[in-house]
């Protein structure tokens, strides 16, 4: 593939808020590039499901929770579409999609406008600097205003929103739209909207038009002088030159143009694909870069040439009947059948095999992906964010933000046969989410498994059930608590034992102090050798041990100081072992009167509710020992912000639904971990007690 | 004492102004400014002030999303927390947090009924009690001399306290105490005005219509430039 070709490549992805509608733009993307030939709803009546949510459960309920990729191709260009989860407890496949998107495509509803999992979203795209489209969908509903959208955008997004186009008629009356750019009006006609009428502007929207594309120019030329120049001349501007100032401003994510339309009425859907052809950044546009290894993780950007030595990410897992299915993106270099790769984690080399090219559940066998490009490889055994290079090099692409896991929930197969179905399950779990992890509990002899929040937890026992036929009976679920000292404590605590075989001897003294910016520290400042050297990182490694389980609630410990002072040792007794000892002692010694304190996940939560329920869902908040941090009316609806221990969230999606009708929806996401009050502790402390203790 | 400081001192009538509150419950003070100047800046640490004293405090702004405002909170708890330790903010900041409650508007669907109506369901639901309320940027060119009359006797009946900051404009016609022509009429709603100007690299936090106005003699207010706190002259 030549690089010209690399320019007319789109790694783009889909996302925004629950319900706004990305699974339906995905579908008529696809059905307009002919990837599919009948359009299937979400919750449709035919009872088939969006071809995008693959999954039978993703299908029942309605919301994609494993994000597909797909590619069709729009006017000579190449576009891989990775379809992405709104749900925030999903987030982790929304960060791996904008990990190898070169662009987005931020999809925000025409009545909801920016809502709390947009700003999630575009939190992420900026973390990843991937530039986005904003398309204001559902303009067909009652109560949509793009206006008001794009001005949510500005003012709760800071972005600098540039409308290209102008709604034609809103709400049942919704046609069509204005393209600025080129002055023309746009009609979707025939049933599913595949013909393009191009009109001239209805009088009624003239002066808008007018007054907007001024506003568009004046907007772009920030990015370009031509245009600056032609303004100033007062000479006609050519579309193509608007189009380039526009991408040269999207590119630098100063600017970021909004379309409109209505995915579900199939408005404006071809104009947004041609927006991507216009705007979105090719490969080439956006800079990618590794750490090269050798050179101390020296940041070197890569070139999306055929040429360059291979530089590839696995960024997704899924199993499949026929093995690992692993998805990648080639950076630099291209990936070609019966090439040798090298696993950069674990050093394996590795021949390629077959390679596909994914498109939702169904593939297509090709040869070779190259540069730019997202395709996916069997029978490779890696793990997610694993870097893939030409044997030879050294680099690797810079890890992914992964967020610990707060919520954990007991497993327990129902019969003895179950079990190694279960064990398989969760092995492949872990292995397609790193957010998703397992733990086993010695003392309870019970299988813990952790995650974002309950939907996250729920879906993968149903999924359990369902593709291992496992059934599993549950705990309640579990706060991943956290322990932690709220004053200074002195120790000195001596480890001897002398008692048959080798003595042990050593003693160490100092203090341990509150460290709330950090997990644990430990500062040396033991003189004169009173502790050998050599037994220093010993100590270190037996107060590190104590840390993992609490001598109080038996809780994993954070925030601790440890500041050694002074100690002794025995020419013959003394070893690491005996210091190791000697400062687990001494954690123990100095622990409780340091006043420890118990420590809880706090969820920023988020309720979009119609108006007259405000009251109703602020008291749920509030009983919930929520703080609200305030509330925001959009007009006919509210969305009241508050932060809420994850303790008392468990089972809050029932009572919402029956306080608003089901009308109101929330969203949650981890905030801080905070001091759970006395009262509330020794609650916990008895059911700890009783369920043998943390480890959550 | 930065907690002194906070309250804004009247040069004429010293004794009539407790040192507590700036105003009495059921009276309405305004903060007159120009864009950019320090407006939210000051009414952020009036509440500030309020919430140190045990007050509920409920700031209600137009235009602005709740994390914006939230994000103001934070930065004026942070400055003080450096500035005077002895307020303990950081240990106590959940707790002040508390405190406060905020709550926005889009611009053009708000209205004073609106914003009687959800403060109505606060209080009648005993979710929050606010003692203070605070209203960021009011537009006055579109309420009605009944509204306001209205608001005062909401105010009155639920003993708040009301603060408005007003946006101001460089090159308006000003009458008498220099205050804008246009909102001369409104000025006998206020029980206080002030006034934020910027002079000599300083910007004055004055009382509008009291003598020695225009001073800047030892004991003034001002806005720190670099931290935008209120501080007073050297005395």
């Amino acid at each position: 593939m030549t690089s010209n070709d690399i320019m007319k490549v789109r790694n783009i992805g889909i996302s925004a808020h629950i319900d706004s509608g990305k699974t339906t733009l995905t579908e008529r993307i696809l059905f307009l590039t002919k990837r599919i030939h009948r359009i299937h709803e979400v919750r449709g009546k035919d009872g088939v499901g969006a071809t995008m949510d693959s999954m039978e459960l993703e299908k029942e309920r309605g919301i994609t929770i494993a994000s597909a990729a797909t590619y069709c191709t729009w006017k000579n260009h190449e576009i891989n579409i990775i379809d992405t989860p709104g749900h925030v407890d999903f987030t982790i496949e929304v960060e791996r999609a904008l990990r190898v998107m070169d662009g987005s495509v931020l999809v925000l509803c025409g009545v909801g406008g920016v809502q709390s999992q947009s700003i999630t979203v575009d939190q992420q795209m900026k973390r990843y600097k991937v530039p986005c489209i904003a398309f204001i969908n559902k303009c067909d509903r009652n109560g949509a205003n793009p206006d008001r959208v794009i001005s949510q955008l500005r003012e709760k997004l800071g972005h600098n929103p540039v409308p290209l186009q102008i709604p034609i008629g809103l709400e049942a009356e919704h046609e069509g739209v204005v393209d600025l750019v080129t002055m023309k009006a746009l009609y979707f006609e025939d049933e599913f909207g595949q013909s393009v009428r191009e009109a001239e502007i209805p009088e009624h929207l003239l002066d808008k038009a007018r007054s907007r594309r001024e506003e568009l120019l004046e907007a772009a030329s920030v990015f370009s002088d031509e245009l600056t120049d032609l303004i100033l001349e007062e000479a006609e501007i050519d579309a193509a030159v608007v189009r380039s100032a526009i991408r040269k401003g999207l590119v630098q994510r100063g600017l970021t143009p909004v379309m409109m339309g209505s995915a579900y009425k199939n408005k404006g859907i071809q104009a947004l694909l041609d927006g991507f052809c216009h705007y979105l950044p090719s490969p080439f546009d956006h800079e990618n870069h590794a750490l090269d290894i050798d050179n101390n993780e020296a940041s070197i950007t890569l070139k999306p040439a055929a040429t360059e030595p291979l530089v590839a990410l696995a960024f997704k897992l899924e199993d499949t009947p026929y093995g690992q299915l692993t998805y990648i993106r080639v950076y630099q270099g291209q990936l070609a059948k019966a090439d040798t790769m090298v696993n950069m984690r674990s050093g394996k080399k590795i021949k390629v095999g077959r390679i596909v090219r994914m498109h939702a559940n169904k593939m297509e066998d090709v040869d070779i992906i190259p540069a730019g490009f997202i395709g996916a490889l069997f029978g490779i055994d890696c793990a997610s964010g694993d870097t893939f290079a030409a044997p030879g090099i050294n680099v690797s692409m810079s890890s992914m933000y992964v967020p610990d896991p707060v919520i954990s929930l007991s497993v327990k197969p129902k019969d003895h046969k179950a079990e190694a179905n279960m064990s398989k399950a969760l092995n492949r779990f872990v292995k397609e989410d790193p957010t998703f992890n397992t733990s086993f509990n010695d003392e309870t002899g019970e299988t813990l498994i952790s995650g974002m929040g309950e939907l996250h937890l729920e879906i993968y026992l149903e999924r359990m059930r369902r593709e291992y036929n496992v059934d599993i009976i549950t705990g309640e679920p579990r706060v991943a608590y956290r322990e932690t000292i709220t004053r200074q404590a002195p120790f000195d605590y001596i480890h001897k034992k002398q008692t048959g075989g080798a003595g042990q001897f050593g003693r160490v003294a100092g203090h341990m102090e509150p460290a709330p910016d950090v997990d644990f520290e430990f500062d040396n400042k033991v003189t004169g050798g009173n502790i050998p050297t050599q037994y220093i990182a010993a100590c270190e490694k037996g107060f590190q041990a104590s840390m993992k389980k609490g001598p109080w609630m038996k809780f994993p410990v954070t925030g601790v100081k440890i500041v050694l002072k002074d100690g002794a040792s025995h020419s013959v007794d003394s070893s690491e072992m005996a210091f190791q000892a000697a400062a687990r002692g001494a954690f123990q010694q100095a622990y409780q009167k340091a006043a420890p304190a118990l420590l809880e996940p706090v969820m920023k939560v988020v309720v979009e509710t119609p108006v007259e329920f405000f009251g109703s869902v602020m008291g749920s908040l509030n009983q919930r020992r929520g703080m609200i941090v305030g509330s925001h009316d959009e007009g006919v609806t509210s969305a009241i912000e508050a932060q809420v221990p994850l303790a008392e969230m468990f089972g809050y999606a029932t009572v919402l639904r029956s306080l608003t009708q089901g009308k109101a929806q929330f969203t949650m996401e981890f905030s801080a971990y905070k001091e759970v009050p006395r009262s509330i502790v020794e609650e916990i402390a008895k059911k700890s007690e009783s369920s043998g203790a943390g480890a959550a | 004492m930065l907690k002194d400081i906070f309250n804004i001192p009247s040069p004429g009538k010293p004794e009539a102004t407790p040192p507590a509150d700036i105003i009495k419950p059921g009276e309405f003070a305004a903060i007159l400014a120009r864009a950019g100047v320090g407006k939210t800046a000051l009414l952020v640490q009036i509440a500030i002030n309020g919430i140190l004293r045990g007050k509920n405090v409920l700031h209600i702004s137009t235009g602005d999303p709740v994390d914006k405002v939230d994000l103001w909170y934070r930065e004026v708890f942070q400055r003080l927390d450096q500035e005077d330790e002895s307020l303990q903010i950081r240990k106590r900041k959940d707790e002040l947090l508390r405190r406060r409650f905020i709550m926005t508007f889009e611009t053009e669907t708000f209205s004073i009924e609106k914003l009687k109506k959800r403060v109505n369901e606060l209080i009648s639901q005993n979710i929050f009690l606010p003692a203070q309320i605070l209203i960021d940027d009011f537009s006055f060119d579109t309420v009605s001399t009944e509204a306001l009359s209205d608001l005062k006797g909401f105010v009155a009946d639920n003993k708040l306290s009301f603060w408005f900051t007003i946006r101001t404009h460089r090159d308006e016609p000003v009458g008498d105490r220099r205050i804008p022509t246009r909102l001369l009429p409104l000025t006998e709603w206020f029980d206080l005005m002030i006034r934020l100007e910027p002079d000599n690299e300083r910007i004055y936090v004055r009382q509008v219509g009291v003598g020695g106005e225009d001073d800047d003699q030892a004991g003034a207010l001002y806005l720190d430039p670099s931290t935008l706190l209120i501080k007073m002259t050297a005395s």
